[in-house]
């Protein structure tokens, strides 16, 4: 009896783990669910203690395939990021028994005398190894909801090996430290695993580095294109009025036109038609970019032209919507063709927000799968090209690169959020 | 069977402009084989909004605001296109009122002027129109007015937009298919074949289309039907 309660509270705790690694608070679902996944994982740990039919890898694979449902259930995360999340409990159980039970007999004992700490210390055990998970695994959910969402498939996939391999290292430690039990197969298979997970350990370090280092970058664009968006914006105030009188200008000289002063009529019109106004589009962040972008653009001697609908209110945060549209137009002025040439449309279809960026290139940009061919003359596309990859997945947008007509065609759709 | 006219109509203060837009849009359409007729004039005074209609108007006329003409135009007509067309970037910031197709610079006629004509074929479709019979009269509908096809015992159900009534005839969907695909339709259901550019939004387990239709489909065909939507809106 005092076994299965031991087994409920440890699958709750897990349960509880599992819950805070992916959500800040429990909703009616949720609460559902973890108490129907409470009682479906209890039953399976107590049926195999109870009737022995599959124990050690086979309840633990078992286990984790009723956590991982559970889990993607209720975060929806990708079954990489569930299993290796799921995987997590497993190996800080097994660890925090360990550590406790050498500690304790260490302490009670001076040796390694587990027999005899379970007899006379069980309950103690229990209560500690169980309050300590609770901690741990506390803890470690908090830095998993707000410190790993960044982590790519593949990272958890890495970090999920690394799991499994540090599992079987504990396991080989709990038949040595519980039960006195080792054998030259273990030995091998431990050594392996530790090799393993060195390279392993090896592999992930240099990953994250690349990552951080790409996230410093990020970070850095983001810091230049505000600076750049603060010192456009007096300049856009001043604009503005300029603006109002060349537009004033226009109906002027239309009534001087075919009277006595049509001669400084044609003058204003000539004036009129070669000034070089920039786009004003104040109500929306993105209009500064555009602004900001077509200087560049003209001081390259860019042919930018622009056909936006200015009322389309593009669903991100404006830093993201800015870091977006800023490497789309870098990508197209950095790299731009002979022909000199840029287009951009932003636009609406369905409940849909659309930007395209048309530029002139010189020749293939991209493979036959749609990537772009990076060389030692584009390299710089590459870290454009994942920020503008990474903004559009991270709001459930799609992107498209296509070359037609000399130009690279980039496209870029996100979910509007408004009902149409 | 001939393709669709373009209806295309000039609105332009300035007679320069507007000789110079219409023979910019002569030689485009002239180029892409596609038949057309062309109407111009200075100012709006006169004219009624027509349907199916490929609008370019200045935006900036003493006198007379674009953007209002548009709004009219729109609300009349909302099958009709409006493209802006002025000298200036400066006033794309008021181009947001009115259901704008394009915004061509003057200074960047021809080029702006295709891309804007490319974009109301792809958008509304000049292929040659569906036909069929009914209660003993025969239509002809383009297939950009279809919002879908649904099979209904031995009828085929046509819906059409601003029309109250599915069309019912007597024939299959295996007979329409083929044509049905090559205008931007997709099969949503077994007895449903929708018209791409008329969804609206897709929210589990609906497909939500023009004029208020909704369409009850299965996880998987809605996981599909979204694919082929969003790859169709960023080709579009």
């Amino acid at each position: 009896m005092t076994d299965h309660i031991i087994n409920l509270i440890e699958s709750f705790l897990i349960i509880i783990f599992l819950h805070a690694s992916c959500l800040e608070r429990p909703t009616k679902k949720t609460v559902i669910l973890s108490a129907v996944f409470t009682v479906l994982s209890f039953l399976h740990i107590s049926w195999v203690n109870t009737f022995s039919v599959y124990e050690d890898i086979g309840m633990k694979i078992v286990d984790i395939a009723i956590l991982a449902v559970y889990m993607k259930l209720i975060s929806g995360a990708s079954w990489s990021r569930v299993l290796m999340i799921t995987t997590i409990p497993l190996v800080l159980i097994a660890s925090i028994n360990i550590c406790t039970a050498s500690f304790f007999s260490w302490l009670f004992y001076g040796g390694l005398d587990y027999p005899r700490l379970a007899g006379e210390h069980y309950g103690l055990m229990i209560f500690l190894t169980k309050v300590l998970f609770l901690a741990v695994s506390q803890v470690t959910a908090i830095l998993l909801r707000k410190k790993t969402d960044w982590l790519s498939s593949s990272d958890c996939i890495t970090i999920l090996v690394l799991l499994i391999l540090f599992s079987m290292i504990i396991t080989f430690f709990e038949n040595l430290v519980f039960y006195q039990d080792f054998s030259a197969d273990w030995i091998i298979l431990v050594l392996t695993c530790i090799n393993g997970s060195a390279i392993l350990v090896v592999y992930l370090i240099h990953k994250l580095n690349a990552t951080v280092r790409s996230g410093l970058r990020t970070q850095h664009n983001l810091e230049v294109l505000q600076a750049q968006l603060d010192s456009f914006q007096s300049f856009e105030a001043k604009q503005a009025q300029l603006n109002k009188w060349a537009h004033d200008m226009k109906h002027f000289y239309n009534a001087l036109l075919n009277t006595e002063h049509n001669e400084i009529a044609e003058k204003m019109k000539t004036m009129y038609e070669e000034m070089q106004l920039p786009i004003i589009l104040t109500k929306e962040p993105y209009g500064l970019v555009l602004n900001a972008k077509y200087r560049e653009a003209k001081q390259a001697g860019i042919d930018y032209n622009c056909s936006i609908r200015a009322d389309i209110r593009i669903n991100m945060d404006r830093y993201d919507l800015c870091l977006l549209l800023s490497n789309l137009l870098d990508n197209a002025i950095y790299h731009i063709g002979s022909g000199k040439k840029i287009l951009v449309e932003i636009d609406d279809i369905q409940d849909y927000s659309r930007i395209r960026i048309t530029n002139s290139i010189d020749g293939p940009v991209l493979d036959e799968n749609g990537s772009f061919i990076f060389s030692g003359d584009n390299h710089g596309h590459g870290y454009g090209v994942n920020t503008i990859l990474t903004l559009t997945s991270n709001y459930n947008g799609r992107c498209l690169f296509e070359e037609a007509d000399g130009n690279l065609i980039s496209t870029v759709i996100i979910p509007s959020g408004r009902t149409v | 069977m001939p393709a669709n006219n373009m209806n295309v109509v000039i609105i332009d203060d300035d007679h320069e402009d507007l000789l110079r837009v219409q023979q910019c849009l002569h030689q485009i359409l002239g180029e892409m084989k596609i038949p057309y007729k062309i109407l111009t004039s200075d100012s709006f005074s006169g004219l009624s909004p027509q349907p199916h209609t490929f609008y370019v108007l200045d935006i900036d006329m003493p006198g007379q605001d674009g953007f209002k003409i548009a709004k009219e135009i729109n609300d009349w007509q909302p099958s009709s296109a409006i493209v802006f067309c002025t000298n200036h970037m400066h006033l794309i910031h008021d181009a947001m009122r009115p259901n704008t197709l394009y915004f061509v610079n003057k200074s960047n006629l021809r080029e702006q002027m295709t891309l804007a004509v490319k974009k109301y074929i792809a958008n509304r479709g000049l292929a040659e129109d569906f036909q069929f019979q009914f209660m003993k009269h025969s239509f002809s509908i383009p297939w950009s007015d279809i919002i879908c096809f649904n099979t209904s015992g031995n009828n085929l159900l046509i819906t059409v937009t601003n029309t109250p009534e599915p069309y019912a005839v007597h024939k299959s969907m295996k007979s329409i298919r083929d044509d049905a695909l090559k205008n931007h339709f997709i099969s949503c259901t077994s007895s449903y074949m929708i018209n791409m550019y008329h969804i609206k939004t897709i929210k589990d387990p609906y497909v939500y289309l023009s004029e208020g239709k909704k369409i009850k489909a299965g996880a998987r065909a809605i996981r599909y039907v979204e694919e082929a939507r969003l790859s169709f809106l960023l080709r579009l």
